[in-house]
C-alpha cells in the first residue's frame, strides 16, 4: 500500500508491519525520502552545533532509548541549563500526527524544528546561524547536494533533511504488533489488559497508533506552575481550555515522567490516576471518561501489563536512529 | 550583447499600452508629525487583474513581502502584460491565505527566515508594524496574523481603477489605520486572536487606488 508513493520511506519489513494503519498524514511526494537525505537528517539531529553554544542537539531531549523524549526531566533542559516549560514528547509515528507538539500549535512536521533552533531555553540560535554553518562545512554541502541538488542548504532543505529522519522512526514492532500478527502469544494478565485497554482507553490512544489527532483534557487540574491552558493558548476559544493533544502511548512504558509537565513520574500513578483520582466532576473533562472505571488493584496492574506491550525494543535499540559514527 | 537587445526590444514591446506593474505607495506625509515608523513588513498575495466583461487574470505564484526598508519592495512587476485601457478593478489579500498556512516550509518571500513567521503557532504574520506615536509617547507592535477560524485575520482588498489614471498605484494609508487604534490601551498584538482580526478588519480599509 505505501510502496506505491515512497519506496525509500521504509525497508521491506517495516512496510509489512504496517500494512493494515492507515495512510500516514506526511506528505512524502512532497519530501521523498532516500538513505542519502534520512543519513543527513541523522547527522544534522545529533549535531549540537546547531545550538548557539554548541551544546545542545535534538537528541538531548529527544533520546532514542527512551522513545526520544527527555527522562527524568519534568519538563526539558535546554541550553546553560534553562529549563523549558513542558515535558519533550517522543518522537515516534510522527509521519501519521496531524499537528505537533502539547498544544497542536505546529501544524507540519517541517516546521516543527524551527521552534527548539529559536527557542530561549533550547538551543537559542537562529535560523540564519544554522544556514550559515552547515553551508560552511564541506561535509553538508556535498550532503545537500546529494539530496537536494542544491549545495547551499535553505530554509526548506534543512527543514525536510530533518523530517526525513523523524518521519523514519516508526515504531512497529512491539509485541502488540507481533500479537496482533499472531506471531507471538499474549499472557493471561496481558489479555485482561487489552480488554480494559479497549473498554476505557482506546476511544482516544487508539489502536494502532494508540494516539487521535485530536485534543481532549483527561481531567488533570491545571499545573500550579506554568498554568498551562494547552490548545486555548492556540486558539483562543474557550472551550480548547485545558485541552492537549492525545499522545501515543507506545513505549509508554519508557517514556517517563508522563504528561504535558511530567507530573506523573510512574505508569502505576497514570493507571492510578484514570482508576482513582481523576475528578468526574470537572467541568471540563472530555464525556469519553466521565464514567468512573471502577478498576480494581488487579485490574490496574493488568492494565499496565498490557501497556508494556507496547514496548518495541527494535525500535528503541535500532542502530539506524543511533549517533552516527 | 544578445541579452541587452532582447531587454530593449521587450521593454518597447510592453510599454506601448500594456500595464507592467502594480506599484504601493505609502502615504507618508500625513504619518510624519504624530507617528515614526521603525517596521513596516506585510504580505499582499493573489493578485487579481480583473478585465472588462467580467474577465480576470490571476497572478501565479503571487506573494509579495512588502517591507519599508526595501524600495523593490514596493514595485509588484505583473508577469503577464494587459492592456491598460481593459483594467476595471485589482483585487489582493492582505496577508496569506490558510491553505500556504499549512503547506509547510516555503521559499521565496514565504521564507520563515523572512521574520514573517511564528513557529510556536505556526502560520504568517499578515502585517507587522512597530512604531512610536509622538503625542503620547508610547511604542506600539502591532503583529497580525492567525488563519485558524473564528480568529483568520486575512483580508480580501477590491479596488476600482479610476479610467482617467495611467498607473495602478496602490496606496496605504497608514495614518488612517494607526488613528483607529486606542494606544493607550493597546500597545501590542502579538498573537493570533480576537484583537488580532479587529485590527485587520479596520486595516483593510486603509487601502485605496489612485
Ligand atoms: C531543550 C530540549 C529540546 C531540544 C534541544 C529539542 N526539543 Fe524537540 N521538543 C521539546 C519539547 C519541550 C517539545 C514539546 C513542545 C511543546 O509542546 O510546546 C518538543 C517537541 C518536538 C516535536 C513534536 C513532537 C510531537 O509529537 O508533538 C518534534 C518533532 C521535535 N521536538 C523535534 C526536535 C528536533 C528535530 C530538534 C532539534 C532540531 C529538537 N526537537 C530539539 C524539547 C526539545
Ligand atoms: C478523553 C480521552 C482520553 C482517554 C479516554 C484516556 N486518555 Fe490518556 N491521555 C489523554 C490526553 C489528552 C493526555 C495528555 C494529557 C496531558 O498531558 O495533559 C493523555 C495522557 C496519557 C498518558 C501520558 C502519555 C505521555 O506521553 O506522557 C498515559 C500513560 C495515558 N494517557 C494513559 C491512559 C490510559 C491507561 C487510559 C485508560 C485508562 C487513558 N489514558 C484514557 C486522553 C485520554
Amino acid at each position: 500500500m505505501l510502496a506505491s508513493f515512497n519506496e525509500g520511506w521504509l525497508d521491506d519489513s517495516q512496510h509489512a508491519q504496517i500494512a493494515d494503519w492507515p495512510e500516514p498524514i506526511y506528505n512524502f511526494e512532497q519530501n521523498p525520502v532516500t538513505e542519502e537525505g534520512f543519513q543527513l537528517g541523522r547527522k544534522l539531529f545529533y549535531d549540537p552545533q546547531l545550538s548557539r553554544d554548541n551544546t545542545i542537539s535534538c537528541a538531548n531531549c529527544h533520546l532514542q532509548f527512551t522513545g526520544f523524549t527527555h527522562v527524568d526531566h519534568a519538563v526539558s533542559h535546554g541550553i546553560e541549563g534553562r529549563k523549558g516549560t513542558r515535558n519533550s514528547p517522543v518522537l515516534i509515528n510522527l509521519a501519521w500526527n496531524s499537528s505537533f507538539h502539547w498544544d497542536g500549535g505546529v501544524n507540519h512536521l517541517d516546521v516543527q524544528a524551527i521552534n527548539p533552533i529559536q527557542h530561549f531555553a533550547e538551543m537559542d540560535n537562529s535560523l540564519e546561524n544554522v544556514l550559515h554553518y552547515v553551508n560552511d562545512l564541506r561535509e553538508y554541502k556535498s550532503a545537500f547536494f546529494n539530496v537536494f541538488g542544491d549545495s547551499t542548504a535553505s530554509s526548506q532543505s534543512l527543514m525536510r533533511a530533518i523530517s526525513q529522519f523523524t518521519t523514519s522512526l516508526v515504531s512497529s514492532n512491539s509485541k502488540y504488533d507481533q500479537f496482533i500478527r499472531g506471531e507471538t502469544t499474549f499472557s493471561k494478565q496481558e489479555k485482561k489488559g487489552l480488554k480494559l485497554f479497549k473498554k476505557h482507553c482506546n476511544s482516544c490512544h487508539t489502536a494502532p497508533l494508540f494516539n487521535s489527532n485530536d485534543y481532549a483534557s483527561n481531567g488533570l487540574p491545571i499545573d500550579s506552575v506554568y498554568n498551562d491552558l494547552g490548545r486555548y493558548g492556540i486558539t483562543k476559544v474557550g472551550s480548547d481550555s485545558l485541552k492537549f493533544r492525545i499522545p501515543t502511548l507506545r513505549n509508554i512504558e519508557h517514556t517517563y515522567p508522563y504528561m504535558h509537565d511530567g507530573r506523573f513520574k510512574k505508569l502505576r500513578e497514570v493507571v492510578q490516576y484514570y482508576a482513582e483520582e481523576l475528578d468526574r466532576s470537572n467541568s471540563y473533562l472530555s464525556e469519553k471518561l466521565k464514567a468512573d472505571m471502577k478498576l480494581s488493584g488487579n485490574d490496574q496492574k493488568d492494565l499496565i501489563a498490557f501497556l508494556c506491550t507496547l514496548t518495541d525494543r527494535t525500535f528503541l535499540y535500532n542502530p539506524r536512529f543511533g549517533f552516527p559514527h | 550583447m544578445n541579452r541587452i537587445l532582447c531587454i530593449i526590444l521587450c521593454f518597447w514591446i510592453h510599454s506601448a499600452n500594456a500595464q507592467r506593474f502594480i506599484e504601493i505607495k505609502l502615504d507618508k506625509d500625513s504619518l510624519q508629525n504624530e507617528y515614526t515608523i521603525h517596521t513596516l513588513r506585510f504580505y499582499l498575495s493573489k493578485f487579481r487583474v480583473h478585465v472588462f466583461d467580467d474577465a480576470w487574470y490571476d497572478e501565479e505564484n503571487s506573494y509579495h513581502l512588502i517591507d519599508l526598508d526595501d524600495p523593490d519592495s514596493w514595485k509588484i512587476q505583473l508577469s503577464k502584460k494587459i492592456s491598460k485601457s481593459s483594467i476595471d478593478s485589482i483585487s489582493f489579500l492582505i496577508g496569506i491565505d490558510s491553505l500556504t498556512n499549512v503547506a509547510g516550509i516555503l521559499e521565496g518571500d514565504l521564507d520563515p527566515i523572512k521574520g514573517m513567521y511564528w513557529a510556536w503557532n505556526s502560520g504568517y504574520i499578515n502585517f507587522k508594524v512597530e512604531g512610536e506615536k509622538r503625542s503620547i509617547k508610547a511604542n506600539f507592535e502591532y503583529h497580525l496574523g492567525g488563519y485558524l477560524p473564528p480568529f483568520a485575520t486575512v483580508r480580501q482588498v477590491k479596488l476600482a481603477r479610476n479610467p482617467k489614471n495611467r498607473k495602478l498605484i496602490i496606496h496605504l494609508n497608514l495614518k488612517q489605520f494607526l488613528d483607529q487604534i486606542e494606544m493607550g490601551e493597546l500597545k501590542e498584538v502579538m498573537i493570533p486572536g480576537p484583537e488580532a482580526v479587529a485590527l485587520s478588519d479596520k486595516l483593510s480599509n486603509c487601502f485605496s487606488l489612485e
